[in-house]
Order: structure tokens, then sequence, then C-alpha cells
């Protein structure tokens, strides 16, 4: 796994190029987004930070706006992870990282959420 | 068969060290500083759940005080003013994307640039959650016990310790984004050699995403 | 086998590092200064950390009062005792011997990050001068588990520093172990596969996961507990809107993956030692690296066995499953280890002695492991010296006997100089004895019913206590007998040579102490780390001999055959 992981093919192409010592690869993204088929004039940052926005403005109209219950509070969760997913995927470039950052992460993010819902389950107070 | 073998084989043969010099190749290094930094965030990950974790089983638990918590950020600035932070946070998480394009474009004036905008947005984060505290302690949340608070006495501290454990990496992360800025002032970044930016903003985005499911968590649920 | 690569051409031409004993006492970045570093700091806090030990065995000597005046002092000496062998004793020596071994092992010339190994390792000293400033300022009572309310309502200020003692090895022991995680996946030499890593690199890495996944639960719970303490919230206040279980369900989920933090790097030492000491290829190579990542797996699932007494009944059973099935793993690591002295050729030196030490020791820790998992039985003996006797047979039967075994076997790649076999066996003789003299009868007394940490008992214990504490001071001596030897080796011991043991891991392919950066040249790796017993295996050895040097005629090392250049192949070997 880790030789896999740990020699990404897009490195060992870049540093192949010639006259380029070390080079790394710099992969940053075009000046054009295409969503849904359509070519957006912006790169995908931002058409990334307008999602984010929205889901926030969305997010808080469904807390103040509607009543609290119901499907409410998982369409909420939903919505605070899909945001975290976004930042996590396209900011912190796990589209195009090492397969391994993204177990490294998603490791303890399980551990911790079952460590969380045990807490939740047993009685507390005393 | 062995011993004539054995004088025949070279000395350097092809195996060899996979850091030839001081501490390996620069792809090397970005892999090994990139891999560190994700398992730096792991450990986080957990530590931060502590703190959510007493948050949230309180929350279960404690649906009356909740009531009253959603009643009390209504009254002005409350809400309001978080989500406007929130939006500060997420607006700085772009500009460090944004100064990270830069520097992969080797314009380093232009990383400077976002790159101040992400501290300055998170000096901004920091001013106004000093601003909510100070609201919120006149409406009896303390972080310590405080009888007198009556139905917040206990809420207090759930409160206060995850968000302002996050306010601290906020204000880490502001003196590391001044820190890249003043390397990037002195040139030592370019298209070929930006890890220190791309690590910060490692850094920076996962402060943002703690915060993300922390607003969701402690303000709209 | 034909395409052995030998390590040929001259003599190593770098003169041999001469270190002064002010080099070990600065900032250095040198993997090996800090490996030793961790070491000498950590057999420090186990000198203090034993010497509490004895204060506590004088104490139980009879069952009355002497030593101690009142009962907070007698509990003072066993929390600081646990708290400094667990923290600043085991995991830093570990963290030691995987400094100065783990870059040897895989060929490189340094960890990922040398100056933040460094870094790591000079969090200790303050956090160790705050576990000892505790004591004065007002003593830690509330044991090494540090339960509130004991640890929040009913312990002086030393409490709080000694958490933020642990906070500051937390944060040290994350950082080593991020550093070690990035170093094995990355730094491998071109043609080391990961499966050809040796074990004691598995054992680490494994060991380096759980802490990177563990330990932060400990400084979450550790951050509630001192603002507890400084703050006035109430997070562990059951009277005011607190939860004492909060503390011990974080405290264990980090706590008994830590068991394994402590035990595991010892089972890779064994894993090394005992195939080079019975010149057999390890049996089961996956296997054994396996378990050491099914152990760190399944060690995030057993946590609530230490609380049957105090979760809810319906919860006790799940866990007593998982508790058991973490003896699979266990279990196939020591048949594995059974399987590889099966028909070895067993020399008995002091490094082989304490690895079976550990496995005898171990397999009674283990067993007793198993005993406590079931539901039953936990709940007769829960807090007596049965569960004294478990810990000390799994952390002192295990972890320090395999560090005893890997000193012996490491020392001289470390010093340049054998280790005195036969003030060895000695200290082997006398720790083996008095470990087990000590702690056996503890067994008894505590399915007898007699409670642990209390100073004063019921008199019909006190037979088995008089054993226990003549045990122990035979324990506490025999430890300096490996000080002196060491101290006397260093002197005047046997020039080691580059592989004295005849051992086929990267360690031993350089000069012994390895050069500044650590090979001169392109270190030259043999297939397979265990492969002993073939002719391309002898033919190795040998240009290693050649090569860098055999140790000094008459030093305690593995027989070489007569003439360097024998030409009948030296299958035995």
């Amino acid at each position: 796994m880790a030789d896999k992981t740990m020699t990404p093919a897009a490195d060992a192409a870049s540093e192949a190029q010639p006259g380029v010592p070390g080079y790394v690869g710099t992969h940053y993204p075009d000046d054009t987004t295409t969503v849904l088929g359509r070519q957006i004039n912006l790169p995908v940052y931002t058409v990334v930070f307008i999602v984010l926005g929205t889901l926030t403005v969305l997010e808080v109209a469904l807390a103040e706006l509607v009543p609290r219950g119901g499907l409410t509070i998982p369409l909420m969760l939903l919505i605070s992870l899909g945001k975290a997913a976004l930042v996590v995927w396209f900011y912190m470039h796990l589209n195009s990282d090492s397969r391994l950052f993204a177990v490294t992460l998603l490791v303890p993010v399980v551990m911790v959420t079952l460590a969380t819902l045990f807490l939740m389950i047993v009685p507390v107070g005393y | 068969m062995s011993e004539m073998s054995l004088q025949q084989t070279p000395a350097a043969p092809v195996r060899r060290d996979a850091h030839g010099d001081t501490h390996g190749s620069h792809s090397q290094r970005v892999q090994n500083l990139k891999f560190a930094t994700w398992l730096y965030l792991a450990s986080e990950v957990v530590i931060f759940s502590v703190l959510i974790a007493t948050y949230v089983v309180f929350r279960l638990h404690n649906p009356e005080v909740m009531e009253l918590f959603h009643e009390k950020m209504n009254e002005w600035p409350g809400i309001w003013l978080v989500s406007l932070n929130t939006f500060i946070l997420l607006a700085s998480s772009w500009a460090m994307v944004m100064g990270l394009r830069q520097i992969q474009r080797n314009n380093p004036q232009g990383l400077m640039r976002w790159i101040g905008l992400t501290a300055l947005m998170g000096t901004v984060f920091v001013v106004f959650q000093y601003v909510e505290y100070t609201e919120m302690a006149h409406k009896g949340i303390t972080l310590y016990y405080d009888a007198a608070s009556g139905i917040f006495k206990d809420f207090g501290m759930r409160f206060y310790a995850p968000t302002a454990f996050h306010g601290a990496h906020v204000i880490v992360g502001v003196l590391w984004a001044l820190y890249v800025v003043n390397n990037a002032r002195k040139g030592r970044y370019s298209s070929q050699n930006y890890i220190g930016v791309e690590v910060f903003g490692l850094y920076w985005h996962f402060v943002d995403v703690v915060w993300i499911v922390l607003f969701t968590l402690i303000y709209l649920i | 086998m034909a395409t052995v690569s030998l390590p040929l051409g001259d003599a190593p031409s770098a003169p041999r590092p001469r270190l002064r004993v002010s080099d070990y006492l600065r900032w250095s970045v040198d993997h090996k200064i800090i490996g030793v570093q961790y070491m000498v700091t950590a057999f420090f806090f186990f000198i203090v950390g034993g010497a509490l030990a004895m204060l506590i065995r004088w104490e139980l000597l009879t069952p009355t009062m002497d030593v101690v005046a009142n009962g907070s002092q007698y509990n003072t000496l066993f929390s600081v005792h646990g708290l400094v062998m667990i923290f600043l004793w085991i995991i830093p020596m570990m963290a030691g011997f995987g400094n100065y071994l783990v870059p040897l092992m895989l060929g490189a010339k340094d960890m990922a990050f040398p100056w933040l190994n460094a870094f790591a390792f000079w969090l200790i000293p303050p956090a160790g001068v705050l576990m000892i400033a505790s004591w004065l300022v007002g003593p830690p009572e509330a044991g090494w588990t540090q339960y509130p309310p004991l640890s929040t309502l009913f312990s002086g200020d030393g409490q709080t520093l000694a958490a933020l003692s642990v906070h500051l090895l937390g944060i040290s022991s994350i950082l080593g172990a991020i550093n070690f995680i990035v170093t094995i996946l990355n730094m491998r030499p071109e043609g080391m596969s990961i499966w050809q890593i040796p074990l004691f690199c598995w054992a680490i890495l494994a060991t380096s996961i759980i802490i990177v996944m563990a330990t932060p639960f400990l400084a979450g719970a550790l951050t509630l507990l001192i603002l507890d303490r400084i703050a006035g919230t109430t997070f562990f206040d059951a009277t005011r809107g607190g939860d004492v279980l909060l503390w011990q369900n974080v405290f264990w989920f980090y706590s008994h993956p830590a068991v394994y933090i402590m035990v595991l790097p010892g089972m890779g030492i064994l894993s090394d030692v005992l195939s080079v000491h019975s010149r057999k290829p390890i049996f089961g190579y996956k296997m054994i690296a396996l378990s050491s990542m099914a152990i760190a797996i399944v060690g995030f699932t057993v946590w609530a066995h230490h609380m049957f007494t105090s979760i809810q009944p319906e919860l006790r059973i799940p866990f007593m499953i998982t508790s058991m099935i973490i003896a699979v793993p266990t279990g196939i690591k020591i048949f594995s280890w059974l399987g590889t002295l099966w028909g070895g050729k067993i020399r008995f030196t002091t490094a082989m002695l304490f690895s079976l030490g550990f496995l005898s020791m171990f397999v009674i820790g283990g067993i007793t492991g198993v005993m406590l998992a079931m539901v039953p039985f936990n709940i007769h003996v829960h807090d007596t010296y049965f569960v004294v006797a478990h810990l000390h047979f799994v952390l002192f039967g295990g972890a320090v006997f395999a560090i005893y075994s890997g000193v012996y076997h490491w020392f001289p790649k470390i010093t340049g100089r054998m280790l005195d076999e036969r003030w060895g066996r000695l200290h082997f003789v006398l720790t083996y004895i008095g470990f087990f003299f000590t702690f056996f009868p503890m067994h008894f007394a505590g399915m007898l019913g007699m409670p642990r940490r209390v100073a004063v008992y019921m008199p019909e214990f006190q037979g088995l206590n008089t054993v226990a504490s003549l045990g122990s001071f035979v324990l506490g001596i025999s430890t300096f007998i490996l000080v002196y030897n060491a101290i006397a080796s260093l002197r005047a011991g046997k020039l080691a040579g580059a592989n004295p043991w005849r051992a086929l891991t990267l360690e031993w392919a350089t000069s012994s102490p390895p050069p500044a950066t650590n090979f001169i040249g392109d270190p030259v790796l043999f297939d397979d780390p265990y492969g002993f017993g073939t002719p391309a295996a002898s033919d190795y050895l040998n240009a290693i001999d050649r090569r860098f040097g055999a140790p000094e005629p008459g030093a305690p090392a593995a027989p070489r055959p007569a003439a360097p250049a024998a030409p009948q192949p030296a299958v035995g070997d």
C-alpha cells in the first residue's frame, strides 16, 4: 500500500521533466471550471467558495426559519458534513494527493465518531 | 560458486539509500512534510473530538438548556455575528488557496496579498469571537461553574472549551500566516518550492473544517 | 540468493566517531545521539521510580504503617511511582530504541524530521522536572489513572503539575510517533519493500499509529481535568453537573491502547533477538507483522474492561468478548516465537536469556489478562493485588525484560563494546528470581482479597507481602548490576566489531558505533532480514566482518567460521 501511494505517479512523472531537478509539479487549477457541463469563468477555488457560502446561508435559514425538530437536525448535519468534505476535497487537495492522506484523516474521524456515539448512548450524571 | 561471485560483486550495488543526499530529494521532502502534517491533523481530530463530545453529550441530555440558549442567540447580535464570523473564516480559507495558486504561478506578490488577507480575516474572526464571548458573559454564560447563572450554570464550560480551543488554533494560524508572508517577502517561495505555504494551508483549512462542524453543532442544532 | 550483494570495497576511511559526554548534554539533531539521550534520561527515571517502589515494598513488609506517616504519603508513593514508570520510563525508553535503531535498520541517514526529533526529546526533561516538582508542591494522590474526584477534589496542587507533565510527554510522544510513521513508510531504501523491514520497525510503526490516534484522547481529558482544577469548571464533578465516568471512558480510550504502546516495541525487540540468537529465520514474519497491526486495531475496542464495576452491566459482555479476542494476535506472536526457537541453534547470551524471560513471564501476564477479561472473575478481584500482579507481569515481565534484552543486544552497536556476559547472566538471574518472587505472590494476595493502594493490610497477608518485599529488594539490587556492567564495559569491554551477533539487519552493516552519517557510501541490504542458514547469508556476514572488522577475540559473540575465507559454505549460520 505504502509503496504505491507514497511515490505517486504524478510525482515521478514531473520529476522526469528534463532540466528541472527536484521539480515537484504545480497542478494549480485553470481559470475556468466546468460545473455540470457548463463552463464558468472562475477558478475552482472560487466556485467552491461560492457553494460554501450558499450552503452556510441555507443552513442558517434552516435553523432560524424552520421550527427545530424532525428532519432539520439531520439535514443541518448533512449540510455541514458536505461543507467540510468540500473544503477537505478541494482546498486540502485530497482530490489529487496521495490516498494515504485520506486514510490518515478518515481513520481517526470514524474512530472518534464511534467513541462519541458511545458516550452519547451510555448514561451520564453519576 | 559463492566465493567467486563474492569477489566480483560491485561495492555499490543498485540498491541505494532512497535519500541520496542530506535529507532526500525535494519531492520526497514534500511528501514527508505533507504526510506528517496529515498525521498531526489526525491527532488534532481526536483531541477536538473529546471537547466536542462533552458538548454533544450535554446537548443530548439537556434539550431545555439548548432551547434557552437558542432564544438568547436570537437577540442581537447573537447568531448573526457568529454567522458573519463563519463566513469570514470560510473566506479566509478561500484567500488561502488563492494565495497558494499565486505562488504555484510563481507570483510571490500575489501570495503575500492573499495570505495577508487570510491573516487579516483570521484576526477579525478572533476579535468577533471576543465580542461574542463578552456578550455571552453578560448573559450569564461563564466558563466556571456558577450557581447564580441558573440554567446556564454548567453549560458555559461545555460551550467555551471547544470554541476557545478552536480560537486558540486560529490565533496560532494567524501568527503562522504572518510568518509565511514574511518568508514570501524574503523570497523563500517559488513555483518550485511552496511546500511551506501548502503545509500552512492544510492547517488553516483544517481549522476551518473544525469551525464548520462546531458552528452547526453548537449554534444551529 | 544468487543476487545477493556484498559490502566489499575498501575499509571505511572515516575515523571512528569520538563522542564526549558533553555531546549528549546539548541539542543535537543526530538520531543516534537523541536515541541515547532518550535511553539515559528514561533510565534515570527508572531509578527514581524504582526507589519509590522500594519504599512501597518496605512499607508493606509489615501490616502496620511504619515507613510512611499517613495514608496520603503512601498514596503519593504509588501515584508518582506509576506515573514515572509509565510515562517517563517505559514509553521514552521504547522511543529511545526506536530513535536509535529505525533509521539504521532502514539504511537511512536520519529520521525524516531530525529537528522535530530533537524537539520531541527536549520536552521530556521539563516534563520530568514538573513531575518531580509535583511532589514538592502538594503531592498527587490519585494514582496513575488520576480518577476524579480523587484527582479533582482530594489531591494537592501537585496533581495539576503532574497532569501538565503528562500533557507535555503526550505531545512529545505524538511528535515522535509522526516522525516514526513518516520515516518507516517513506524513507526505506529502494528495493526494501514494507515486507522486508525488520520486525522491530513493524512494531514501532504499529506503536506509532496507536500513539497518534490514542494519545490525543488523554490530552483532551487532561485539558478538561486541568480546567477543572484551575478554572472552576466541573466537567468531572457529579454534584455540579459533571460526569465522573467521562474521565474513565476517555482515559481508557487512551490508556488501554497505551498498554500496547508500551509492549509492542518490546515484542519487536523480541522478534529480532530471538531470531538472531537462535540462528533461525523468524517463523511467520507476515503473521508477526500483521498481528502487531491487529493488536493496534483491536486495542481500541477493549477499554471498558477496566470499568466492569462502573459501566452499566449489559455492556460488560461485549467488552469481555473483545478483550478475549485481543489475546489471539498476541498468541500468534507467542507461537511464532516458539516456532522460531524450535530446532534453532540457541545461544544463551544475556540478550537471549532476557527474551526467554519475557516469553515465560509475559505468558503468565497474558493468561491473567484473559482471566481478568472474564466478568465474574474480574468483579471478584477488581482493585485487588491480582490486578497489580497482572499489570507488573505485563509491564515488567513484558516491557522491561524486552528493554533489558534490547540493551544487551544493541549495546555493542551503540558503544562499540560488548557488555560483560558474566555480569549479564548474574543480572538476569537476580532479575528473574527477584521479579518472580516480587509479583507472583501478589496473585494469591489478590485472590484472597487484599485491596491494592493500601498502606495497612490484614495481618494474614503478611507472609505473602514479606516474600514480595524481599523479592523486590533483590530486583532493586539487580538493576545496579546492569549499571555497573554498563559503566565497566564502556571503559574496558571487549571491542564488538561491526556485527558481533552475525545479524542480517542493516544496523549491523556499518561500524560500531556508526559514523555520523550512519553508513559510508550506500548500505547494502540482505534480501531477507532473517534469512539465516543459507550460504548467501554466510557470505554476506563474512563480508561484513572483512569490511568493518570482526569482534575482538574472546568477546562473547556468535562463533565465526575458523578462517574468514573458509571455502565450504557454512550452512549452519
